[in-house]
């Protein structure tokens, strides 16, 4: 039932979008793009409903839920795997489509909205032709299902036990809130990327308000983004046992690459508003935001982390290059119209103005998500060549990506007081003397109490510079309605990352681990702190079995806990006591269980609260921007 | 515009020479286990060895954890001792750091290679098989 209505309306809402693309009646396409987001809502319902009724004739619902599946995971499970997941970035895709439609449409043409269908197009016509979630079940598996049906009206088996989630997935409800949150920032990046090239394409008077859509278009993908980056931190972090978290691997790299463009678009689009300059490079920031989270998908789904020789084994790895190129085509034509546009864009006059300070803003994020992109991809184009499995040691990021973080941050500290004309760096020094040295002297005192690097040293300085120039800033100006509420927007996600910067770099310099083995009732000490460790205690639910260890200091009792889930794979999920104060997290995961004998691994870890403060604050510098009286 | 635009491509040029020099000096590379056949190795020489998990070997043993690798061809018995990584399970590439000591190879340290895909336990999403080449 479920699976006959699903392929059906997956075909419907392609038709839609097809006849959306051909439509030449204006009245008709409002009503087209409303119908399509709501076969969409539609499709996505009935796949929940699909899972908590546990239909496993539906083969995404046998591999990828289970009877034993807790409510929420169940809900979470739509996306948790491939197929359920284009499900839900076609829902987010319909649903900005909309909102373009309501908000941002170029009322004197069609041709944006016909670009967004064309992208819609070519996502849903994934789930109709190549894999859809609604395939319903041919063949079993030993548990859920081996080959499954895009064709309705096929006979089905059903399997009478669901495969279940990744252990990974079902170990906390920060996992069923982190993938939504990155897919709203993934695909709200097509926004900006119609905006640029329908308003290019058809080529009006006042040329340059695609730029105005494209940066208030961006700003709402950038912020989800920043969150869900956030977010998968801190699951890694907090609930799985990691210790780390930020692994500079692909599938993280891939969602910074977006998040480092789209920050370097908010700023160079604010001085194409104001002084018309920067217009070509604008208009290429914007294609490689919406082509990087192309290329992002590409690299998590299509298997080519595994190897380049199993890409061939999938279709979606072809799919995705193909698409990249249909885009990059169409971008490209539409840019290489416009060259007599671009060639009106004005010099820069001001080197230290506005214009030239958000320059180097742009050149050294870019640079950053180049040297990111180029580490993703190093390791698959020397296999390509060599035929020989490398990975990139964290080092090549350590080397390449630190120093430009440091660089980003220090120019930064002058965009308080950034106007058009070119700053006086001398009357600045006078001004901001009292705060500059008490920052250095914030960075002499982390010499006496930390281990010292000239890294550390460096980072602690300018990044006090910052924070205490922009709180100064902040408690002087704030009441000040004639200051743009979007400057706040600015100072507010410096100041974040500016403590950001401070929790990071004590984190890198001075964290350090060890491994303890010892007994229950019996304690061990680490860090002038004496831990006492108790007997296990063993707790079963349905979906899995959890061996919780408590663990106390003077002050507080903490559990730090194995999850050992039921059909999966043995491997067990393990889950972190955190003693936590300011500055440092004593951080306490279970390696090994042998009756009353634990093998504990502790950690020392600095900085993290600082992190989590730096990236909160971050998060929410859109709050000024809600405000009313922004021109 | 001309010169502006020599200027970008040759700064991007240098941030791609630069990056792949050190990307290239940063690299972990290692040995599939077909390949150890027709290696060299002085005694308790390190090395890297990578391969995907067999199914159904994974045994712990006391502080170890026992298993065997593969690409494919050739299998290899592992005795790992070590922090074993959240992530590890069957059927997934890892990538080991160890010496060889006769057939098996002793381990302490352990790379997984992080995918977002589950990798279901009849290795649905990759085949073992197809895998070498």
């Amino acid at each position: 039932m479920i699976y006959n209505t699903g392929i059906i309306f997956s075909w419907i809402s392609f038709a839609l979008l097809v006849i959306l693309l051909f439509n030449k009646k204006e009245i008709f396409t409002e009503i087209l793009v409303r119908l399509n987001l709501f076969v969409q809502v539609f499709l996505f319902c009935l796949l929940e409903i699909g899972l908590f009724l546990n239909d496993f004739s539906i083969s995404y619902i046998a591999n990828y839920s289970a009877e034993s599946t807790p409510p929420l995971y169940k809900f979470a499970s739509l996306w948790g795997s491939l197929d359920g997941s284009i499900l839900l970035w076609n829902l987010c895709l319909s649903f900005f489509m909309y909102l373009y439609l309501k908000s941002y449409k170029d009322l004197s043409s069609d041709i944006d909205i016909k670009i967004f269908s064309l992208i819609m197009i070519f996502f849903v016509g994934y789930t109709v032709f190549s894999s859809s979630p609604f395939a319903g079940c041919i063949e079993l598996a030993a548990i859920g299902c081996n080959n499954s049906s895009l064709l309705p009206f096929q006979e089905l088996v059903s399997s009478n036990i669901g495969r279940g989630p990744n252990p990974l997935l079902q170990n906390h409800p920060l996992m069923a809130i982190h993938p939504p949150m990155l897919y709203i920032g993934y695909v709200g990046m097509t926004m900006p990327f119609v905006a640029a090239t329908s308003r290019l394409y058809s080529k009006k008077q006042n040329a340059n308000d695609w730029i105005e859509v494209a940066e208030k278009t961006t700003y709402i993908p950038w912020l989800f983004l920043t969150i869900g980056i956030t977010l998968g931190a801190a699951w890694s972090y907090e609930v799985l046992g990691w210790g780390g978290y930020w692994a500079w691997d692909p599938v993280e790299n891939v969602s910074f690459i977006p998040w480092l463009l789209a920050t370097a678009f908010l700023h160079s689009a604010k001085i194409q508003k104001s002084q018309n300059t920067l217009l070509n490079w604008n208009y290429i920031l914007v294609g490689l935001m919406f082509l990087s989270t192309i290329f992002g998908t590409f690299v998590t789904r299509s298997g080519v982390l595994i190897s380049v020789h199993a890409f061939s084994n999938g279709n979606i790895g072809t799919y995705l290059l193909f698409g990249m190129m249909l885009f990059g085509i169409i971008f490209i034509v539409i840019g290489s119209k416009n060259i007599e546009y671009f060639s009106n864009s004005k010099k820069i006059e001001n080197w230290f103005g506005k214009a030239g300070f958000f320059v180097y803003n742009n050149i050294f994020l870019f640079s950053s998500a180049l040297v990111i992109f180029i580490g993703t991809i190093f390791p698959l184009i020397y296999e390509t060549l060599y035929d020989r499995q490398i990975t990139i040691g964290r080092s090549y990021y350590d080397i390449l990506v630190g120093p430009l973080l440091v660089i980003l941050l220090g120019l930064m500290i002058f965009s308080i007081k950034l106007t058009i004309k070119n700053l006086n760096i001398n009357k600045w020094f006078k001004e901001n003397m009292i705060l500059i040295n008490s920052s250095l002297a914030i960075s002499i005192l982390t010499l006496l109490t930390f281990e010292n690097s000239y890294i550390l040293v460096v980072t602690v300085a300018v990044s006090f510079m910052l924070i205490l120039i922009t709180v100064s800033n902040l408690f002087k100006n704030f009441r000040k309605s004639k200051i743009n509420k979007s400057y706040w927007t600015g100072q507010i996600a410096h100041l974040g990352i500016a403590i950001f910067a401070f929790g990071i770099i004590l984190n890198v310099s001075q964290s350090y681990s060890t491994e303890k083995e010892i007994n229950s009732f019996e304690e061990f000490s680490f860090n002038n702190q004496t831990y006492f460790v108790y007997d296990s205690i063993e707790e079963s639910f349905p979906e899995k079995n959890v061996i919780k260890l408590p663990i106390s200091n003077k002050t507080t009792t903490k559990f730090t806990s194995l999850n050992i889930f039921n059909n999966s794979s043995q491997q067990a999920i393990s889950s972190p006591a955190v003693f936590r104060t300011f500055l440092n997290d004593v951080y306490i995961t279970v390696k090994f269980i042998d009756e009353n004998s634990y093998k504990l691994i502790v950690r020392n870890n600095y900085g993290i609260f600082i992190m989590w403060i730096g990236l909160f604050v971050s998060s929410i510098s859109f709050v000024p921007r809600l405000s009313k009286n922004e021109k | 515009m001309k010169k502006n635009f020599i200027i970008v491509l040759l700064g991007i040029g240098l941030i791609i020479y630069a990056s792949s020099i050190i990307a290239s000096r940063n690299t972990i590379y290692y040995y599939t286990t077909s390949e150890t056949l027709n290696i060299e190795l002085e005694n308790e020489e390190r090395i890297k060895l990578g391969g995907f998990v067999v199914e159904g070997t994974i045994v712990k043993d006391g502080g170890f954890t026992n298993f065997t690798i593969t690409d494919g061809n050739e299998d290899i018995e592992i005795i790992f001792d070590g922090f074993v990584p959240e992530l590890f399970q069957e059927n997934m590439g890892v990538i080991l750091d160890g010496v060889f000591s006769n057939d098996t190879f002793l381990a302490d340290d352990m790379l997984v290679k992080h995918d977002n895909e589950y990798v279901s336990s009849d290795g649905e999403t990759y085949n073992v098989e197809n895998y070498s080449e």
